[in-house]
């Protein structure tokens, strides 16, 4: 069978089957209820890997993520992968414009909204914020990878995060954040700029 | 504050608020390199286009929100304002909010800024401007060393600063002038406030940035002058909402005259809302397209001519002044003749009496489903037997302090069952523990009811105290059919129940599997012992101004009745002594929104509120 059939026929057992699991394989231990995602139990006794796909860097590195993860963020992933034209053997994604170390950071934060979107709000946002804890060339370039890739929720964390270091600043402080060497404006501008906003300056 | 009886614990958020919105998902599948507008067919570049994006399903979401809201406008106008502002009703809105602000004119001082208090309203662009612009911008401009971000991710970024942040931003360089330009050009909703000493200079130059704007709410610290007025008619062209709220110490001083020419020339105005309208003196009203008017603050009016045949929903409050010459009787006579298509009345005057509300009856408003006259001591059960008689359908009734008896509310919960889901008789000196019960029990759709300050002693009550009246007061006098009253009320729908001021209720049995909020402030002769409430859903519960020991034995019957499901698991006792235990629902069937569903086991913790 094809590998494509063999999915949709798992997915496809998976409601009768995680009924039959949930009545033996969770089990109290020790007082405690554990707890397994059902896909896993599945798929561990069928005996094959969750189903992963290949990401290439712009530095020719490649990732193996899992293929749920990345199609339930990335837009442009999904797409990829419903068209049909990525074929699971073979293809591996070209991402010319994401080098590794962002790429790694991507992965990772899907990666971990996908296993953590049980967690509460506040474990989660404390995480988002530890994650966008990087230098602003850093920062830049996660834009651009989540911009890419059509990320919704990454990239509303980064423009929040980008839109609170504006506010409330100072524009030569926001000229400096954001690296804007030359504004524009003539000397005569920026003379009635500063005149019409003092407080901005 | 502009009502007399004081709020109903919290009204609900509406159903329609949806906070942030984002940007329509429709750009995401262009191409790039499409080169001609996507309304009218002419290249983009340089291109404005004037073809109207249609925004009914905007529009028809704010009706909804409205008239959601509007059930609850007999509590405090202000909540139920700022509820309904935050009703984003569809993705083609953007909000600008303004909270502070100085003369743009003179020199600012530079602590009249403060960008932190603003909320950051933006619900997501206008859809064609934002196809427009973006395009336009990523064919064009990439220059990233000048500009420190490319064009259409300045404009995500830009697009969540509050309006302070945006004027600031558009000083930083020129491209990101360009972006702010933008971004004002796409606003459709501003909200102002316009501090104390401010030329109307600065309100005029507000609103040329934005000239697309189609909501305005104005919270006036200065005086509301026909100037300003003027400006707004000449600036908004496309204005369908606009609200105008007053601070103390600023006067509204637009006139009857100037209000009705604002209406009639505004052909696209659809709501008004206006406070502090004591200088209007008598006004005519024509509007094809106005669908709601709310007017407080009035006095004295001389004439009213509503000729909105649109009209659904009117709110009028007059002050609480005792020389008030308004005929109230004509000017409903003429509402009932103009405006066929009411649904929702509301009426707060002192002087509402029993002819008035023949009048209402007569008028024979089909669609009437809201109606609310406050204040009116005459009005009495005949009145509501007029009311039951020709609006046999009302959804909503609201007669706070008005002369009924449970005789009238007997007349209610005979023809109103079927339809009735809000019933607020508060401050109804002649309602009777006995009358309520027998409401609670009759109107099987109740969702709220409002009771407050009817079973308590007279001499305590006072109509013009406002908000909660914790003030102790000594009971003199002892009508024993005012003292040691007891209420049982057991009601599947319940929602929201407010029993404030009820000083003379003594005992209190309440089983509501629904019950969200409960109101018992000021219940000071409520005994602890006697007080049972087995309302699993309780999420908040007033008891300022009641004993200590109250409020002890209300905490620990809320939150003991939680802990005590928490324990309960559903278990089964088999015939041979065995017990099976069935092990609770632990595996999801889809992965999509998993964390609801696992916040539903929780228990939601209730809060009880002692100010």
């Amino acid at each position: 069978m094809e590998l494509l059939c063999i999915r949709q026929w798992i997915s496809g057992l998976l409601p009768t089957v995680k009924k039959w699991l949930s009545a033996w394989c969770i089990k109290p231990v020790g007082g405690a209820l554990v707890r397994q995602e059902p896909e896993y139990i599945l798929l561990a006794l069928m005996g094959s890997p969750l189903k992963k796909i290949m990401l290439c860097s712009s530095e020719k590195e490649i990732f193996s993520v899992e293929e749920q993860v990345m199609v339930q963020h990335s837009v442009i992933i999904n797409n990829m992968i419903e068209d049909g034209s990525y074929n699971h053997e073979e293809s591996k994604i070209p991402l010319d414009c994401v080098d590794s170390k962002t790429l790694k950071k991507v992965i990772d934060y899907c990666t971990h909204h996908t296993h953590h979107h049980n967690d509460n709000q506040e474990d989660l946002e404390a995480w988002d914020a530890q994650f966008l804890n990087v230098d602003s060339n850093g920062l830049y370039d996660l834009l651009m990878a989540a911009n890419y890739l059509e990320i919704r929720n990454l990239l509303d964390l980064i423009y929040g995060t980008i839109k609170n270091m504006i506010k409330g600043k100072k524009i030569d402080e926001i000229r400096r954040i954001f690296n804007i060497k030359d504004h524009g404006f003539t000397p005569e501008e920026e003379e009635q700029n500063r005149k019409e906003y003092p407080h901005f300056y | 504050m502009h009502h007399s009886h004081p709020k109903v614990a919290a009204p609900p958020p509406p159903d329609a608020s949806g906070g942030a919105v984002d940007i329509s998902d429709g750009k995401r599948g262009k191409k790039r390199g499409n080169y001609n507008c996507g309304r009218c067919g002419q290249p983009k570049k340089g291109h404005v286009c004037n073809v109207k994006t249609p925004i009914s399903a905007a529009v028809t979401a704010v009706a909804t929100a409205i008239s959601t809201d509007s059930s609850h406008y007999a509590v405090s106008a202000s909540s139920s304002a700022s509820a309904l502002r935050k009703a984003a009703p569809s993705r083609l809105r953007r909000a600008l909010s303004f909270d502070d602000f100085d003369d743009g004119g003179a020199a600012i001082s530079s602590g009249g800024i403060d960008a932190s208090e603003m909320e950051d309203r933006t619900v997501g662009d206008s859809f064609a401007d934002a196809d427009d612009d973006l395009d336009l911008k990523m064919d064009l401009d990439l220059d990233l060393d000048s500009c420190g971000l490319p064009a259409s991710l300045r404009w995500e970024v830009l697009r969540r600063l509050p309006p302070v942040g945006l004027l600031a931003a558009a000083q930083v360089s020129k491209g990101w002038r360009e972006t702010a330009k933008r971004l004002w050009k796409a606003a459709e909703e501003l909200r102002l406030r316009v501090p104390a000493n401010v030329h109307v200079g600065f309100v005029a130059s507000m609103l040329q940035k934005c000239p697309g704007i189609v909501r305005l709410s104005l919270r006036m610290e200065s005086d509301f002058d026909s100037t300003m007025l003027a400006c707004i008619a000449f600036s908004c062209s496309n204005l369908e909402y606009m609200e105008v709220s007053m601070s103390d110490g600023a006067t509204n001083r637009i006139n009857g005259g100037e209000l009705g020419r604002f209406v009639a020339d505004k052909r696209s105005l659809k709501c008004l809302k206006m406070e502090g309208c004591s200088n209007l003196g008598g006004f005519v009203l024509c509007s094809a397209s106005l669908s709601t008017l709310w007017l407080s603050d009035l006095h004295s009016l001389s004439k009213m001519v509503f000729n909105c045949p649109q009209l659904r929903e009117i709110s009028l409050e007059f002050s609480r002044q005792e020389n008030d010459s308004t005929d109230l009787t004509t000017m409903i006579e003429g509402l009932g003749r103009n405006c066929s298509r009411l649904q929702n009345i509301h009426i707060a005057a002192l002087r509402l009496s029993h002819a008035a509300v023949l009048a209402l009856t007569a008028a024979q408003l089909r669609g009437l489903r809201m109606l609310s006259l406050v204040l009116g001591s005459e009005i009495t059960d005949a009145s509501v037997a007029a009311i039951a008689s020709s609006y046999p359908n009302l959804e909503l009734l609201d007669l706070s302090g008005s002369g009924i008896s449970d005789s009238g509310i007997g007349i209610i919960c005979n023809v109103f069952p079927e339809t009735l889901s809000r019933l607020l008789l508060a401050l109804c000196p002649n309602v009777t523990s006995s009358g309520i019960q027998f409401a609670t029990a009759q109107l099987p759709l109740l969702e709220l009811m409002d009771c407050g300050m009817t079973i308590c002693d007279p001499d305590s009550l006072n109509p013009t105290t406002d908000e909660d009246n914790c003030k102790p007061q000594e009971t003199s006098s002892t009508n024993m059919h005012l003292t040691n009253q007891k209420l049982i009320i057991k009601h599947s729908h319940l929602k929201k129940l407010s029993l404030w001021g009820c000083s003379g209720l003594d005992a209190l049995y309440l089983n509501c599997p629904q019950l969200n909020d409960l109101n018992l402030n000021s219940c000071r002769n409520l005994h602890p012992e006697r007080l049972l409430l087995q309302c699993p859903t309780l999420e908040n519960v007033h008891a300022s101004g009641c004993k200590d020991m109250l409020i002890g034995a209300i905490q620990s019957q809320v939150c003991n009745a939680f802990t005590a499901m928490e324990n309960q698991s559903p278990s089964k006792r088999l015939p041979d002594g065995s017990k099976r235990v069935r092990v609770p629902y632990l595996l999801e069937d889809e992965c999509p929104e998993p964390d609801k569903k696992r916040r539903k086991i929780e228990r939601r913790l209730c809060n009880v509120l002692v100010n």
